[in-house]
């Protein structure tokens, strides 16, 4: 090193904190100094310089001048007396060389110091996680010290992973140039700022944990979706006892009451981890309370709630497969109002209220709306079925084939028109029959509606097809849809065959929900069942079309022999 | 008689309405025609150049419709050369013409006053004489006094000192006492004339004076030094309106529904159209491009350069995919207008004046030479200042792309950054301990300088120096 060199090293310094002056100033109230405004923009160019100053120190482990930075850069503004970690929603922050509260840009600016330092402890965390010759490792361990000993409890630590996440996504802090730095140049890398952070933050918290205190954590949003994480990364800090425990210097007794001489640095060491663990889940409870509460407070987002409705409508519309083909025969009795002697067919389904509010970040209700559909499609086959007589023929001789043929033929005879053929989902059957469509190819024929043509298996004798889930398996049906069955309709959303309401509830009518409805509260107190209700969404779909037997002469059934049975 | 003048009228009138029928249906079938055409080359302009240099400072006289007025009188002032001179001496000789008659003193009589013009004009070409001396002895006192290199030129000092002017008003008076007393104007050689031609030579005879009393203060240090910091701001001012002209034409290109595409390079398959003449692209007429790209959809055009870009020779000016003729290609290739580069203007000379500085900076810093370094560390912070004020006047602050224009992000503030750290590298390894200080304060003091100003974001590169000096100096423990 020559002259210039050594006189570069301390100028570098000496000039860089030069400006601390003028910083400084901006906020001192004098009136030849810049403005807060412009004192906050400079002090923000001057802090990245000054840790971009303290990385490199860091990463050539020259401990002399980081802790010589470290020292003035602590010295700025030492006069501030902030009671929490410095958002810019800080109350009774206090200046005393000033006198009086501390201005927003000030508290700006040493938040910003706040989260370039929590940026400079997660570097040197970084570095720890690899093996380091004994010397650096020595370093990177006071380093860490001095980084530490600026945040003062958990909380404050807390804050700081907090801004420093909210800072990597909007401020652009330089922790992803520094990993890049290090990887090769063309390939892909996954930068891992953000699991490092997390890392920090809990080593931070471990130093910082004590038998009561702190006594519980506030709620934080990330508690609940990176709960996992921490789990894993708590985890991993305990079997990484060796590598942390001198890093932040808590080889003593986590209890100190305990008078178990001398101390058990392993034991002390899962103490403090189980009191963060225990911490972090009073916290995520905390959380969830706060989740819950703010769902029950929020009013239903109506767009949300047609995120659920237009496709239900939507798909209960197209599932109409029975009412369409009854349609195109001219068979649909269409109400103005339900009839009086209708039971309605209604279900119900409970959905979590979060889903319908505005800040939800739930995706896919759609899909919850097309399953809400799903329930009338099958309501079409189940009442169809409870209205056919429950008789069947069984084949004396010849093969279903022939049977089929002579009872197609017989109805016929009778002067019915057979118009549809139902048969239990067996391809057995289907190809006994000569149906080959399998839903693959559509069916075309005068009774089968265009929209349907693929749900339909084929055609025997003139006659269409056709198969659901939830037939009785031991039977084919033949219809004269005209005369076996009355199909009513009264008036529903969208024409979609269905009427779907949502309710959600206030303290008052879920009260009186209850008294209606006292099932709810099976299992339950009153007070959890009233909160049940506040965060939830009661979902009622009203089947608006019914399906009653008519002549049973015009419906007849065929046993399937045992060998083309399903499951046979 | 009587009865055929109501026909006359009649006639007249029927001629007239007939005119006026013809006109109504040609304006109506332009009308139509221009609609047609309109509909035809849309979204392309109808007709005209559409000029990109044009819209871009539409663009930018949204912040200041003042700066771009003044800006457009100096650059046309700039471009009339020697046209300026040829008026105003053109100006100087209608005077002669004007009949009005001055009977004062000798100008009463033609002998006296022709007597009186041959004296005047020998004491004019005298003083003209010495003038060119003058000239000779005041730039080689110029180039003498080093200050050149530090960024003045001949041109600007002979400016400054209004020698050029004198010199001019000097030719122009003793053509005129020629003029006069071969007997042209009105009543030459005497009367208004020989008044006018006397009035011409006494101003040249004053102006002498004057220029030497000024090219004396002219080769003082700090008149030197004016001169010489007013050039660098006028120089910066150039830079930074060219860039920001540029910056708007990519901005009103790509928010424009032209048919007219912007490219880095080659956007692939594409033939290159090459440049008229080798230089910096001035304007792009947009017109003509355009509306060939709506007649030909099977061609694209791509624009691989922008405003103040250079040309080198035989490089390209647009890109097209597709055949045409050569005819056409010409014709394309005029639609980008190249001027042969200037070097006295825009951010090419900015470039190569600071260039220049860090040269010699580096040249100060191999060998110690602090007062050296210190004057051009000035001119540095005298440029980092002069771009917040420069892009100011067109009321846009000076941050962002502004400050770090182009794909790279490289601008003059990341020059100079640049240029410190190589000065102080050179300075360390040629141990100049002397220049150490002044190179490390530099970039802090400029920094709280443009936050001054209102331009925090210099701050930022200019503070980012401080790290890589650290690093720097720890090499030598490494």
């Amino acid at each position: 090193m020559n002259h210039s060199e050594e006189l570069l090293l301390h100028q570098s310094v000496d000039h860089l904190f030069a400006a601390r002056w003028a910083v400084e100033s901006a906020f001192s109230g004098s009136s030849d100094a810049l403005t807060e405004d412009e004192g906050r923009d400079l002090g923000f160019s001057f802090f990245n310089a000054v840790n971009g100053l303290l990385k490199s120190a860091i990463d050539l482990a020259d401990e002399a001048t980081f802790a010589t930075v470290e020292r003035k850069w602590e010295a700025m503004f030492d006069e501030v007396w902030l009671p929490a970690f410095p958002h810019a929603d800080l109350a009774h922050a206090f200046n005393e060389r000033r006198g009086g509260e501390v201005q927003s840009e000030l508290l700006a600016l040493l938040r910003r110091r706040e989260i370039l330092r929590f940026g400079l402890a997660m570097w040197v965390v970084h570095l720890l996680e690899r093996p380091q010759p004994v010397e650096r490792s020595a370093f990177l361990h006071t380093a860490f010290g001095v980084l530490a000993s600026q945040f003062p409890n958990v909380e404050w630590v807390l804050d700081a992973y907090d801004a420093s996440t909210a800072a990597e996504e909007s401020d652009k802090p330089p922790w992803t140039m520094w990993f890049l730095a290090e990887l090769p140049d063309e390939a892909a890398h996954f930068i891992p700022t953000s699991e490092k952070l997390l890392l920090t933050a809990l080593l931070l918290c471990t130093r910082l944990v004590a038998p009561g205190e702190p006594s519980e954590l506030r709620p934080r949003d990330w508690f609940e979706w990176r709960h996992e994480e921490i789990q894993a990364l708590l985890g991993r800090l305990v079997q990484e006892r060796d590598r942390w425990q001198p890093v932040l210097g808590v080889a003593d007794a986590f209890d100190t009451t305990s008078t178990a001489t001398p101390p058990d640095p392993e034991r002390g060491w899962s103490q403090r981890l189980d009191r963060l663990a225990t911490l972090l889940a009073s916290g995520r409870e905390a959380q969830q309370d706060v989740e819950r509460e703010r769902v029950r407070n929020a009013s239903i987002d109506e767009t949300r709630l047609d995120e659920v409705r237009q496709p239900a409508l939507r798909s209960a519309a197209e599932y109409r497969v029975l009412r369409d083909t009854l349609a195109l025969q001219g068979n649909v009795n269409e109400l103005r109002e339900p009839p009086p002697d209708n039971a309605g067919l209604v279900a119900y389904n409970w959905a979590p209220k979060s889903f319908f509010v505005s800040e939800s970040g739930v995706l896919g209700l759609d899909m919850m709306g097309r399953d809400l559909a799903r329930s009338a499609r099958t309501a079409e086959a189940q009442q169809l079925f409870a209205a056919l007589p429950d008789v069947a023929s069984s084949l004396e001789q010849g093969d279903l084939r022939s049977a089929l043929s002579k009872t197609i033929e017989g109805m016929r005879t009778d002067g019915f028109h057979p118009s549809l053929i139902v048969l239990p989902i067996n391809w057995q059957v289907e190809r006994e029959l000569g149906l080959t469509a399998f839903g693959a190819t559509p069916v075309q024929h005068q009774t089968v509606p265009p929209s349907h043509q693929r749900d339909f298996c084929g055609i025997f004798e003139d006659v269409a097809a056709i198969d659901f889930a939830g037939a009785p398996d031991d039977r084919v049906w033949v219809l004269d849809l005209r005369e076996a069955i009355r199909f009513d309709e009264w008036p529903s959303d969208s024409d979609s065959g269905v009427r779907l309401e949502f309710r959600s509830f206030d303290e008052a009518s879920a009260a009186g929900f209850l008294s209606e409805h006292p099932e709810i509260r099976k299992g339950r107190t009153s007070e959890e069942a009233v909160r049940f209700l506040l965060e939830r969404v009661l979902i009622t779909m009203r089947l608006c079309w019914r399906i009653t037997g008519g002549n049973p002469r015009a419906a007849r059934a065929l046993e399937i022999p045992e060998e083309l049975r399903r499951g046979d | 008689m009587i009865e055929s003048a109501p026909n006359d009228s009649m006639d007249t009138h029927g001629w007239l309405y007939n005119v006026l029928l013809l006109a109504a249906i040609a304006s109506n079938l332009a009308a139509i025609g221009w609609l047609f055409r309109m509909l035809a080359v849309h979204p392309a302009p109808v007709a005209g150049r559409l000029s990109l240099r044009r819209q871009a400072l539409k663009l930018l006289s949204a912040s200041n419709r003042r700066k771009r007025w003044t800006d457009a009188i100096q650059r046309r002032r700039q471009r009339l050369g020697w046209t300026r001179f040829v008026i105003y001496a053109a100006a100087l000789f209608v005077v002669v013409l004007i009949p009005v008659d001055v009977r004062w003193g000798p100008l009463d009589d033609v002998e006296d006053s022709e007597e009186f013009l041959r004296t005047l004009w020998q004491v004019v070409g005298a003083a003209l004489g010495v003038s060119v001396a003058m000239v000779a002895f005041a730039f080689e006192a110029f180039r003498g006094s080093g200050q050149q290199a530090y960024g003045g030129s001949l041109r600007e000092f002979a400016g400054a000192s209004r020698l050029l002017l004198v010199i001019e008003i000097g030719l122009v008076s003793l053509l005129l006492d020629g003029v006069v007393l071969f007997g042209w104007g009105h009543n030459a050689p005497r009367g208004l004339p020989a008044a006018w031609a006397i009035i011409v030579s006494g101003i040249t005879l004053v102006g002498v004076g004057y220029v030497m009393h000024r090219v004396v203060r002219l080769l003082d240090d700090s008149a030197l030094r004016r001169m010489r910091e007013e050039r660098v701001r006028r120089l910066v001012d150039q830079a930074m309106t060219q860039q920001l002209v540029g910056q708007a034409a990519t901005l009103w290109l790509g928010s424009s529904s032209l048919p007219i595409r912007t490219s880095f390079g080659n956007p692939g398959g594409a033939t290159p159209i090459v440049a008229s003449r080798a230089g910096e692209v001035v304007d792009v007429r947009l017109g003509p491009l355009s509306r060939f790209a709506v007649r030909h959809p099977n061609s694209q055009l791509w624009l691989p350069v922008n405003l103040g870009d250079s040309v080198a020779e035989s490089g390209t000016g647009l890109y097209l995919t597709g055949q045409v003729s050569p005819r056409k290609r010409r014709r394309l290739a005029a639609a980008v207008r190249v001027r042969r580069a200037d070097d006295e203007s825009g951010n090419r000379a900015l470039t190569e004046a600071l260039e220049r500085l860090h040269q010699q900076a580096m040249g100060a810093a191999r060998g110690g030479r602090e007062n050296e370094w210190r004057a051009i560390g000035q001119l540095y912070e005298l440029v980092l200042l002069a771009l917040p004020k420069a892009a100011a006047a067109w009321g846009i602050p000076f941050a962002g792309a502004v400050m770090a224009p182009g794909f790279f992000g490289v601008g003059p503030v990341q020059r100079i950054a640049d240029f410190l750290y190589d000065e102080l590298v050179a300075a360390v390894n040629a141990n100049s301990r002397e220049l150490i200080g002044p190179i490390t304060y530099l970039p802090q003091h400029v920094a709280i300088e443009a936050t001054r100003l209102g331009a925090p974001a210099l701050a930022a590169p200019l503070f980012q120096l401080y790290p890589a000096m650290y690093a720097l100096a720890r090499r030598g423990r490494a």
